[in-house]
């Protein structure tokens, strides 16, 4: 690629170009698959900038009003019908950044909500819950992605593991005698952490997760205390 | 319209609507006008979300730039834009910054926001200055130029090498 297609490819997501140039650019884009894949890379980048704003308070009321438009049918919504599969796939995952600061009972309910629809056949979204006598707070969410083997763990409170321990992740499939291997990570501190994992093994039909301590470096097999648990 | 929708789309609206607002507040700088782009914005995620492509880009992406693209075709329409030009300058508006700090994480949540901010401080000032200019102060490049009182060859390089070095930091910092 060279610099004048990369100038102009960031020119474009910040919508710059213009004229002539804009239009030849973009009729280039439609046939240009390493340009289309650079362009939408530098979206992504660009969508990042949105952090840099300083924070605003946001009314309540908008919320009402947003989500009131919506619901009282003057807005028609996009014909495709697993058009919401996104919307919770989302928020799933925006669950792993921002709900654990929030009051659990409310978590709870917006997942049941969500469980109760399709697209957690695809995308999973598991509450665990602690099994330590010394840190009843701790917890965790899962949020599963089935069709990509990818998941993202965010654990809060968990008390942090000796230099010669590791917490593990495991994923319950039926398919396997023992849980899969969903990798293992360390706990400085009981900030939250976020993680982002993929299973040993390919999982199929993750039933539950759960968080042993083990020896340093990991098991196959799970051998130490479960400290988190849920499905 | 199914019940599922509306809730998954409510949970969706609390996880970004409050950063969504920030960055349009961000560009036009009024609360009635941010609140109301912020509106027409989920309305049209809700609407056209068949157009939403998922390999090309997060759902993130998607909702950024489209609450961008009202922000500044609103900030454009209202021919204003050398009033607001100093505003947006982020570093330069210490009221500003000092919010930065105070304010609750919104968008991706806390450990999102500081990755970008930390990718952003290895930038060179003058390249961050670019991109701010870029994202937020809905310029053309010339206009953008002119503010920054450089050659537009100059700037249109520092937008470049901007946005490719933040995308290498970003990966690099990615957990």
């Amino acid at each position: 690629m060279n610099e004048q297609l990369e100038e102009q490819s960031a020119l474009y997501v910040f919508g710059l170009l213009e004229g002539e140039e804009a239009i030849a650019f973009e009729r280039r884009l439609e046939s240009d698959a390493e340009l289309r894949s650079l362009v939408d890379q530098l979206d992504g980048v660009a969508a990042q900038l949105a952090h840099h704003a300083p924070h605003r308070p946001l009314s309540s009321e908008l919320r009402d009003r947003v989500l009131g438009q919506i619901r009282s049918g003057k807005v028609r919504s996009s014909p495709r019908g697993r058009q919401w599969i996104p919307w919770a796939a989302a928020a799933c995952l925006g669950l792993t950044c921002a709900y654990l600061l929030a009051e659990r009972g409310r978590l709870r309910h917006r997942i049941s909500h969500l469980e109760e629809r399709d697209v957690l056949a695809r995308v999973r979204v598991a509450a665990l819950a602690s099994q330590l006598q010394n840190a009843p707070d701790a917890n965790a969410i899962v949020v599963w992605d089935e069709r990509k083997q990818r998941g993202v763990l965010k654990v809060n409170r968990l008390p942090r593991n000796a230099d010669d321990r590791v917490y593990q992740l495991w994923l319950v499939d039926p398919r396997y005698k023992n849980p899969v291997d969903g990798g293992v990570f360390h706990v400085a501190n009981e900030d939250g952490l976020s993680l982002s994992f993929h299973p040993a093994e390919p999982v199929r039909d993750a039933k539950g997760f759960a968080i042993s301590l083990e020896r340093k470096g990991g098991v196959s097999k799970a051998e130490g205390p479960i400290v988190l648990l849920g499905k | 319209m199914k019940a599922g929708s509306e809730s998954a789309f409510a949970t969706f609206y609390d996880l970004f609507a409050a950063g969504l607002f920030s960055m349009i507040y961000a560009i036009v700088r009024d609360q009635k006008e941010s609140e109301d782009i912020l509106q027409e914005s989920f309305v049209q995620m809700w609407k056209k979300f068949a157009g939403y492509d998922p390999t090309r880009s997060s759902l993130f992406t998607w909702a950024v730039m489209i609450s961008r693209h009202k922000a500044i075709d609103r900030l454009r329409a209202r021919q204003r834009q050398s009033l607001l030009v100093d505003a947006v300058t982020l570093e330069k508006d210490p009221a500003a910054a000092a919010e930065v700090e105070r304010g609750d994480d919104v968008l991706e949540g806390r450990d999102e926001r500081g990755r970008v901010r930390f990718a952003l401080a290895q930038l060179s000032a003058a390249q961050r200055e670019a991109l701010d200019l870029a994202f937020f102060a809905g310029l053309t490049q010339t206009e953008i130029a002119e503010k920054l009182g450089a050659p537009l060859g100059t700037v249109k390089a520092r937008i470049r090498r901007g946005l490719l070095a933040l995308r290498e930091l970003l990966g690099k910092v990615s957990p």
